[in-house]
């Protein structure tokens, strides 16, 4: 009965959070082991939330479990970032013109860049620009006003502009 | 009239629309005259657009295997067990505080019988054996005082009060009788 409730819940989030995490660490490997720690905090309080269980708290734990990931992290040495070879990206769509490697490498270092922004930016834009989530969605999981929303992910596109200006100083 | 420092902090708004007319008219503008800050819009405007483009990602079907797995082998375990349990009782606050309440209760009951001494504090004076040697010599004294006293009263009483008080008027009315009686039998 349980198994059967959990699996239709995980089903239901599981991409959200996995993408969330993904997007927000940079690699497969914490993105899943997030999930897991995610869908683990799910079965344990499906009990308690019954109608509880929406989006917005599955945002706001999954959020938290990401900053205590970043705390963990911050306490050892940074594991050099992923995919710095010129290899496609499985995971980012491929540009409409296949020649297109430009498209294709400005994916990637956005991607790059993403992991890299400060938290609040990171999580604002994955969640509007990726997640697709309503800017009052944001606000309510994030617990602030909409025009801080709003400046926050404008401040994280700045953020990523400035750190791709100094990859792409020649080629612009 | 906006600078390059001023438009590298609004490029953003800008190509979201966010800005007031005539200050997005300025910034065009502008970036009409100024290569840098053409550059700068050029790659802001496909950040914004790259981001749209990017997809959610599927989370692997093995990740759900996995939880469901711990799951199942926490559940085997007897602590496991008890979570679920404890998880349903936590939302139970009256009857946590209840619990408790009655917890604490037979405590104070059974040390309260068992050990006193830890519950309610001896309010009697301590008093060390010289303390009370010497108040026993106290008492012996003013007992003695009092027979002393009690002795003498009776020997007072007995000598003096009885014989004033009683006896000597006892005498007088027997010789009033004695007298009126000879008179009678005169006359």
């Amino acid at each position: 009965m349980k198994t059967a409730q959990f699996k239709r819940v995980a089903q239901q989030y599981k991409d959200f959070i996995y993408s969330y995490a993904y997007y927000f660490t940079g690699t497969r490997e914490d993105a899943e082991d997030l999930t897991q720690e995610m869908l683990l905090k799910i079965w344990e309080n499906m009990d308690s939330l019954r109608l509880g269980l929406t989006k917005s708290w599955v945002t706001k734990v999954t959020r938290n479990l990401c900053i205590d990931w970043l705390r963990r992290r911050g306490a050892r040495p940074e594991t050099p970032p992923p995919l710095d070879s010129g290899e496609r990206d499985p995971d980012l769509p491929a540009p409409f013109v296949e020649s297109d490697v430009e498209t294709e490498e400005l994916r990637r270092n956005i991607k790059k860049a993403i992991a890299k922004l400060p938290e609040k930016s990171r999580s604002v834009i994955i969640l509007r620009e990726i997640e697709d989530l309503k800017y009052e969605e944001i606000s309510e999981v994030l617990d602030m006003p909409i025009n801080s929303v709003k400046s926050y992910i404008h401040r994280g596109r700045r953020l990523l502009r400035q750190h791709l200006s100094a990859i792409y100083e020649n080629d612009y | 009239m906006v600078t390059c420092k001023k438009i590298d902090s609004l490029l953003e708004s800008f190509v979201d629309g966010d800005l007031a007319l005539d200050l997005s008219q300025d910034i065009r503008d502008h970036v009409a005259d100024c290569p840098d800050c053409r550059i700068k819009l050029q790659l802001a405007k496909d950040i914004a657009a790259e981001l749209h483009c990017f997809p959610q990602q599927t989370c692997p079907d093995s990740v759900v295997q996995k939880v469901l797995a711990r799951v199942q082998t926490r559940r085997k375990t007897v602590f496991g067990r008890l979570l679920p349990a404890l998880s349903q009782v936590r939302p139970r606050y009256d009857l946590g505080f209840s619990l408790g309440f009655v917890l604490i209760l037979v405590a104070f009951v059974s040390l309260s019988i068992y050990h006193p001494s830890l519950i309610f504090k001896d309010k009697r004076p301590h008093y060390t054996e010289e303390e009370i040697a010497q108040a026993k010599k106290d008492i012996y004294m003013a007992l003695g005082y009092v027979n002393y006293a009690t002795n003498r009263m009776q020997q007072i009483i007995e000598k003096e009060v009885v014989p004033q008080k009683v006896i000597r008027p006892l005498q007088k009315s027997l010789d009033a009788i004695h007298t009126n009686k000879e008179k009678g039998d005169t006359s």
